[in-house]
């Protein structure tokens, strides 16, 4: 029977992506479990230096949320993966779609998951510091503000959200790169693993380090274009990549 | 206690995962409904906010950063240079920690400690007769920490001495000798931007606190090898 009913592509992903905040609320636990793994391993694993001159030692334990985000990027990345397999791509023919729409909701869905992962992670740091001033037999807690602005702390949470993206960004290509081809989740590791090893072993400048090329950025701005070009470039692979699934 | 109370995260932990095993048979019966599972967020994030707020009001003391100590003047050579160049008086009286004038009229003193590793500079001088002067000077003790360098002088205890017979002991003020400081940092995101290295900037640990014992001149001063005495050009 075919419908009489016009939707635009806009209402579509719409209703794909209200439905998939319904219906992957299992996402938001996962996210809240991970942090909480999280906080915990920064309090148990905290860095820290010490100086002894002999007669008294000087010992400083130091907690930061970065345990926390690592453990969100992760999350990101293995949920971009989770919403490419097919039980979850099957979810969508509830609605009248196609695979633009469907490529979009995901990306919407992506974009919000990781704008609430990356403000909890970044909350996560007063509970670690009182945890840290609990659990560890602390005289003085030190306080650092690095002068820095609340611009910076702006420009550090945009950050923050865009690594995180860029994990969602990795996974969903990778998910769907292995949709299209089985033999890619075998392959895929391989070609990482062997790229990193050409980038230890030579000493050609041209090659970029990739861990570099986004975590010694220290221009925001920068950082943002290298961070929003690869994720429009990432999600327009996928999208390309999924236009070569099988239909159903 | 503190071991045990350090041992708590570890245990939240296993009890979460636990409970995880354990919750899995039930979640294939009956998973938590929409309603369930955005409370259970919403209360998480609940709580987050409120150590966020709560974590504002805990003890605590601005850090004393040392942007580069090895091009700052005052962290570079310091007092010890300076009294050792005979420029003793001219250090002001807040860098001197403690001070002793302790009645001597022996021919030999020994300078004596277990542990203490730090310098001691020995004037000898006309000025005193029948008495030893001790002042122990605390400048500044830097400690490299992540990215950042800090001065912990004012958190380290002043040393002691104790004269015991014809030796002058330098020992340690407190049993409990372990000082733990504690400190949040940013998030490496904003470390990143802000310009700091993500991983250290290879600062290590210095100081400038010695002892500046001055003596009469015709005091005979005697020391083990191991310790780190200079005597003052005058």
């Amino acid at each position: 029977m075919m419908s009489l009913t016009k939707v635009s592509l806009s209402n579509v992903v719409v209703m794909q992506f209200r439905y998939k905040l319904k219906a992957y609320s299992g996402v938001f636990l996962a996210l809240m479990v991970v942090q909480m793994i999280g906080i915990l391993l920064s309090i148990l694993g905290h860095g820290g230096t010490s100086f002894s001159n002999g007669m008294y030692t000087v010992d400083v334990t130091v907690s930061s949320p970065d345990l926390v985000i690592f453990l969100t990027m992760i999350w990101a990345f293995m949920n971009a993966i989770l919403i490419t397999t097919k039980a979850y791509r099957e979810d969508d023919f509830t609605f009248v779609s196609n695979r633009l729409s469907y490529n979009l909701s995901n990306m919407a869905f992506l974009l919000t998951v990781c704008l609430i992962g990356t403000v909890t992670a970044l909350l996560t740091t007063g509970i670690i510091r009182i945890l840290a001033y609990v659990t560890a037999d602390i005289d003085i807690f030190l306080t650092i503000t690095h002068g820095v602005t609340i611009a910076d702390f702006v420009a550090g949470g945009l950050a923050t959200f865009l690594f995180i993206l860029l994990a969602a960004t990795a996974g969903y290509l990778v998910g769907m790169m292995t949709q299209v081809n089985k033999g890619l989740i075998i392959l895929l590791p391989v070609i990482i693993i062997g790229l990193n090893y050409v980038t230890q072993s030579s000493s050609n400048p041209g090659f970029v380090n990739m861990l570099e090329f986004y975590f010694m950025e220290h221009s925001f701005i920068m950082f943002s274009i290298k961070a929003i070009v690869t994720i429009l470039i990432g999600f327009g692979l996928s999208i390309v990549f999924s236009n070569r699934l099988e239909v159903r | 206690m503190a071991v045990i109370v350090s041992l708590v995260p570890l245990l939240i932990i296993i009890i979460i995962i636990l409970w995880f095993v354990t919750l899995k048979k039930r979640l294939t019966r009956k998973s938590l409904t929409l309603r369930q599972s955005t409370l259970i967020f919403i209360v998480y994030v609940t709580i987050l906010l409120i150590t966020t707020v709560v974590s504002l009001f805990l003890p605590s003391s601005e850090a004393n950063i040392i942007e580069d100590p090895h091009q700052s003047e005052e962290w570079n050579g310091g007092l010890y240079m300076k009294a050792m160049q005979g420029e003793f008086s001219s250090i002001a009286t807040s860098k001197i920690s403690r001070s002793w004038e302790i009645p001597y009229t022996g021919d030999v003193i020994t300078l004596a400690s277990d542990y203490y590793d730090e310098g001691i500079l020995v004037e000898k001088t006309d000025e005193l007769n029948g008495q030893i002067e001790v002042y122990y000077i605390k400048d500044w003790q830097t400690l490299g920490v992540n990215s950042v360098s800090m001065d912990v002088s004012e958190y380290t205890p002043d040393m002691d001495v104790e004269m015991t017979s014809n030796t002058l002991q330098f020992v340690s003020p407190e049993k409990e000798s372990t000082i733990h400081l504690a400190f949040n940092d940013l998030a490496f995101p904003m470390k990143q931007l802000i310009g700091e290295s993500q991983f250290g900037n290879g600062f290590g640990s210095s100081g400038s606190s010695f002892f500046y014992i001055r003596v009469p001149r015709n005091l005979n001063v005697e020391f083990s090898d191991y310790m780190y005495i200079d005597y003052v050009e005058n």
